[in-house]
């Protein structure tokens, strides 16, 4: 493949992420070349204890909303960095529908975000083979400006 | 004459400053700390508040500045803001998602000196050494008692300049030459400044106490303390302080009392048999043992309930606290007549052998104690400085002989806790163990990067949960909170835990395996 069209579409891809994405990036450099690899995985794992966490809450025979919320509280704040804004989006209709003690309202937010988060990381896990892809043709992976 | 007014690093100043980094997420205290270190800053990260405090107790004048969240499981950003405002007197900055005017409010009330929006910047972080050379310099004025001259204020205006790096050396120049006019004060001047430490506290406390709050004056406090070197300046800030503190306690008590109803909320839902509030309320990794497709599966055991024991702990510290500025004794019996379940679960397990979440469990253990020691150590301090000191930091085996028995089929059905626990003691078998049989197993995403992520200390930096027996069905949330906790170093170590990322990357979209990663090569980010 045309390294200079993966690079193209590698940037497209990245500048569909949060700009704080970018930041990330930025804090890589050659002495911790796996920084956003390892960041972004860290992520995934604290994401999915979250959403465990939010699951099992909201199949209690009494949901506490407030500790759902509290979670997804969790999960947005954890969120900010690594880029998703979809999922915030989801985090924030979540929170609204669990401050209206909304329980459908909540499982649907639920399966949003579950949807947003496999989403989100088919996207990342496409960015980190696109890299490798560059570099094996002999590129350089494109910075964000 | 060269006056210390700073720390003997000040050439170095800011590069070098020691930062303690608290947050509960450990995405945020990654970023951070990476941020931190591109600031040229010495960073130690820390996953929960209890922990902190532990380290800045020990390492009393190790640390310039505490950087720390303000939503954290196992404590509320703001205590811990006071406590180390009281105790060791370092500047602390705020961080949170929320910058609602009332919550920034709240920081700068309860003595933060900044309080920072997340996603936090590298410009924001670049600039916190500007908190630590002010309050080095109000320092010097609290110790020598004078008024703050024309020259000062200047100078406290340029650090305070957002954008601006270092002063120059000419401003540093002009702030020594100043120093030095006040010739006769050179051995008042000369005194170190004054760290509160734990026992200095607690003679103060002590003091307060038996003159009796109403009548406390600093003077009256000095003269009881009897400690040398200090001075009635010192006692002054620091009883200001105090009386803050309290005032906002026995407020937020008020508040509970009236009708919260937090105590009614907190005890019965605690699920009697369950040693929660031994444990470090954040359950870390300990989510479901069940193949899954992907999130969102339900974690059958385990409930995380990161709220709940944290506010019970507080309330417990609330009671003691509150009961501390008054006339004690009585007081103290009769609130720990309110709390009867929590008093007795908390205070069974006092072995730290036993149940190593000593994190969780010793506090508040403690703080159950109280009323059968003396009572004049029960106040805010009694939780930390009271504990029994188990050895918990010292280096034990870092890699403790536990044979994972377990089949690799049988990784799935395990208890979570009990995985948890496997992994979290033998940090490095576990790349090479658990990991290479689970990945193939798991099809989700858990087993993976539960290791990758337990992965990251280095052995010898483990902490208490090295000591810990491997039967019983423990819940080491916090013990797995500390492994990511000391993160001194750089943590680009084994190979291992990079081949462990290669394979399980491949885990990522649940079976679907949309990349394979045969080897993700250091150049791919490079």
């Amino acid at each position: 493949m045309d390294v200079s069209m993966l690079q193209r579409t590698y940037l497209e891809l990245l500048s569909s992420l949060f700009s704080e994405f970018t930041t990330l990036q930025k804090l890589q450099d050659k002495d911790d070349p796996k920084f956003v690899f390892r960041t972004v995985s860290l992520f995934f794992d604290n994401a999915e204890r979250l959403i465990n966490g939010i699951s099992s809450n909201l199949n209690q025979p009494t949901v506490e909303f407030n500790k759902i919320k509290e979670l997804v509280h969790q999960l947005k704040g954890s969120n900010k960095f690594i880029g998703g804004e979809r999922i915030e989006d989801a985090c924030v209709a979540f929170r609204s529908y669990c401050d209206a003690n909304d329980l459908q309202g909540c499982f649907s937010s639920m399966q949003q975000l579950n949807q947003e988060f496999l989403n989100f990381k088919s996207k990342l896990d496409t960015l980190f083979t696109m890299e490798q892809q560059i570099v094996a043709a002999g590129g350089s992976i494109p910075k964000m400006q | 004459m060269e006056r210390q007014w700073v720390p003997s690093r000040t050439e170095a100043f800011p590069m070098g400053l020691r930062v303690l980094v608290v947050d509960d997420d450990p995405t945020w205290l990654k970023i951070l700390e990476k941020m931190l270190r591109k600031c040229s800053y010495e960073v130690t990260t820390c996953g929960l508040a209890r922990v902190a405090l532990e380290t800045l107790r020990e390492r009393k004048n190790k640390f310039d500045i505490v950087v720390s969240d303000v939503n954290m499981p196992d404590m509320d950003g703001f205590k811990l803001l006071e406590h180390i405002g009281l105790e060791m007197d370092l500047p602390v900055i705020m961080m949170s998602i929320d910058g609602e005017t009332s919550r920034v409010m709240k920081g700068v009330q309860h003595g933060a000196c900044d309080y920072l929006l997340k996603p936090v910047r590298m410009k924001e972080l670049r600039n916190i050494w500007q908190h630590v050379y002010r309050k080095k310099m109000h320092e010097v004025k609290e110790i020598e008692g004078q008024e703050f001259t024309c020259a000062d204020l200047h100078l406290i205006r340029e650090a305070g300049f957002e954008e601006r790096g270092l002063l120059t050396r000419e401003d540093k120049k002009r702030k020594e030459e100043y120093n030095d006019q006040d010739g006769s004060d050179q051995s008042a001047a000369k005194k170190a400044r004054v760290v509160w430490s734990v026992d200095l506290h607690q003679t103060f406390v002590s003091a307060v106490n038996q003159i009796g709050f109403d009548k406390v004056g600093p003077k009256k406090i000095l003269d009881l303390m009897n400690v040398p070197g200090l001075t009635r300046e010192n006692v002054a800030s620091h009883l200001q302080k105090y009386r803050l503190y309290l005032s906002r306690l026995q407020k937020q008590n008020e508040d509970s009392n009236l009708g919260n109803n937090r105590w009614a909320d907190f005890n019965p839902k605690e699920p009697p048999a369950k040693p929660d509030l031994e444990t470090s309320p954040q359950v870390e990794q300990n989510t479901t043992s069940k193949p899954s497709p992907g999130f969102g599966f339900i974690a059958p055991e385990s409930e995380t309930q990161p709220i709940k024991p944290t506010s019970h702990f507080e309330e417990d510290n609330k009671v003691k606290r509150k009961t501390s500025s008054m006339p004690p004794l009585g007081m103290l019996l009769s609130f720990t007549g309110t709390i009867p379940s929590a008093e007795i679960k908390p205070s069974e397990p006092l072995t730290p052998s036993k149940h190593p979440n000593w994190t969780g469990g010793l506090p508040l253990v403690q703080s159950m104690q109280c009323p059968k020691h003396d009572h004049k150590r029960c106040d805010l301090l009694c939780d930390y400085s009271c504990l029994p000191k188990p050895d918990l930091y010292t280096s034990a085996p870092p890699v403790i002989s536990i044979n994972v028995q377990n089949e690799t089929g049988d990784l799935l059905d395990v208890k979570p806790a009990l995985m948890d626990c496997i992994k979290a003691i033998s940090p490095l078998t576990c790349t090479v163990d658990g990991s290479t049989s689970g990945f193939d197993r798991l099809p989700s995403i858990k087993g993976s990067f539960f290791e990758q992520s337990n992965c990251h200390a280095e052995p010898g930096r483990i902490t208490g949960s090295d000591l810990v027996p491997l039967p019983e069905d423990l819940n080491l949330d916090s013990s797995l909170q500390e492994i990511g906790c000391f993160e001194n170093v750089d943590l680009m170590n084994s190979i291992d835990y990079f081949q462990t990322e290669v394979e399980s990357s491949s885990n990522w979209c649940d079976g679907s395996e949309l990349f394979d990663y045969p080897l993700i090569d250091e150049c791919l980010f490079a």
